[in-house]
């Protein structure tokens, strides 16, 4: 790789972080938010993380403006929220976290649904462990020489196994409107016929 | 002293109706009116392709594309409702055809690697290529994935906290996963695997590709960040988180391929 290429590539990402971060770090702060991005884009340029963090560590400070936007539109109503605040106020459960499991849970735990409905936190939770394990047990298969069989065969079908997990949960195509799988699978035949061609004219 | 989970939902639920109302009049629908943003966006992109070939071009496409970016992330969010006659939505039903076109684009890279793969004299880079930092990179997807589903689940019951925190995990994993990309290719390079040998140019094309795309995903969730931080989604409207998991997940689809076909299978 030679130097114009390393160059490009800290002007292209100092400029990318600094112009989205930047002005997400300066919103609600007195400071202009175009000229947050323009600034954020320059110093990228320059010192990309480097001289950013610095930048944004003194952003944080900056006076914050007054939020004169309604209660609910800034923090969350929900029912774990007024179960811990116990007021009509939208009280959220942050601030009564106390050690650290309780801190990940009101940062990271999404909170029931307040219809009641349908909520699918455990079922994302056991798909994602589905897929981290498939993927150590394929890792492992590849390092396995002297396999009785071709390891392409089980290797297709568990990358295909996880596709489905993904698709069928993460993309809700098991919940929703069979319309939307049908015209997803409509693609696949050309997919496969794509295939097909490229594999004869070889 | 106990509280009356129920009758407190029962009060919540009022209140939630009072400031966000389930039945929209008309005079409450305000459509965005005609903006440039998207143009701008896609000439800066336009730019930023051709700056591969004179370079200067690649700082004027960035500043012109993250403008355009800004700008559409001021466009107010219009959750539309389902169609009266199909029930499906149209902005979900483009965003699967969509999918759908791209699963095509996809297939024929991977097809073409494939017919590559087979033939005689395909030198495979299985001693450079990094299993182990390839691996990690697939992970970090696959969390990213989750991260996606949780913000989504917590949006979906207003909880706006958490929706935040995961969909900041998100963007930080997705950048993370380009860096690990970025490595993977000056690794390759460093070991004379160029755009001349035919491994460089299977490999380096499709997993450009799939780059791109994350790249673009990227950009995608800032728009939607700074959505977020205005408030803009709730239990009413979180489409827009919902279309851009959608685009996520298949991102993730098409690297789950990916790193079979090229990392694992040899």
């Amino acid at each position: 790789m030679d130097s114009t290429m390393l160059i490009t590539i800290w002007l292209m990402t100092g400029a990318f972080i600094g112009g989205v971060v930047t002005p997400v770090l300066a919103a609600n702060r007195a400071v202009n938010g175009w000229l947050a991005m323009l600034g954020g884009m320059v110093v990228g340029m320059i010192g990309n993380v480097v001289l950013l963090v610095p930048v944004w560590l003194g952003l944080s400070r900056a006076p914050r403006l007054d939020d004169h936007r309604p209660a609910w539109q800034r923090d969350a109503i929900t029912l774990e929220g007024v179960r811990q605040g116990a007021s009509a106020g939208g009280v959220t459960a942050g601030e009564q976290a106390q050690s650290l499991t309780a801190l990940l849970r009101d940062n990271f735990w999404p909170a029931a649904r307040a219809d009641r409905e349908h909520s699918h936190r455990g079922t994302y939770v056991g798909v994602f462990v589905a897929l981290a394990v498939i993927t150590a047990i394929e890792v492992a298969i590849s390092f396995w020489d002297g396999a009785p069989f071709n390891i392409a065969i089980p290797l297709s079908i568990l990358s295909a196994g996880k596709v489905m997990l993904v698709v069928l949960f993460f993309m809700h195509l098991r919940y929703d409107s069979r319309w939307y799988s049908w015209i997803f699978a409509f693609s696949l035949p050309f997919a496969i016929i794509v295939l097909a061609v490229l594999a004869v004219a070889e | 002293m106990s509280i009356d989970i129920e009758l407190v939902a029962d009060e919540m639920r009022d209140h939630l109706t009072d400031i966000e109302p389930d039945v929209m009049e008309p005079e409450d629908i305000h459509l965005p009116p005609p903006s440039l943003a998207p143009i701008t966006l896609g000439l800066g992109a336009a730019l930023l392709m051709l700056g591969v070939i004179f370079p200067p071009l690649l700082v004027v496409g960035l500043v012109v594309a993250v403008g355009g970016i800004w700008k559409m992330a001021h466009f107010p969010e219009v959750d539309l409702h389902p169609h009266w006659l199909t029930f499906l939505n149209d902005r979900k039903l483009g965003m699967w055809v969509f999918l759908a076109s791209e699963v095509m684009f996809f297939s024929a890279l991977i097809g073409a690697f494939i017919a590559f793969k087979i033939q005689e004299g395909f030198e495979e880079a299985h001693e450079v290529l990094n299993l182990p930092l390839a691996t990690v990179g697939t992970t970090v997807l696959i969390v990213s994935s989750f991260a996606v589903v949780m913000g989504l689940e917590a949006i979906q019951s207003s909880d706006r906290r958490v929706f935040r925190n995961w969909m900041l995990v998100t963007l930080l994993l997705g950048l993370t996963f380009v860096s690990i990309q970025a490595v993977e290719w000056y690794e390759l390079f460093d070991h004379g695997i160029d755009e001349t040998t035919l491994f460089g140019t299977a490999f380096y094309v499709t997993t450009g590709f799939h780059g791109l795309h994350v790249l673009g995903g990227v950009a995608w969730l800032a728009m939607l960040l700074l959505k977020a931080r205005r408030g803009d989604y709730s239990a009413q409207n979180h489409l827009g988180v919902e279309l851009f998991g959608l685009y996520w997940h298949f991102v993730d689809v098409v690297w789950i391929v990916l790193f079979t076909v090229i990392y694992l299978i040899h």
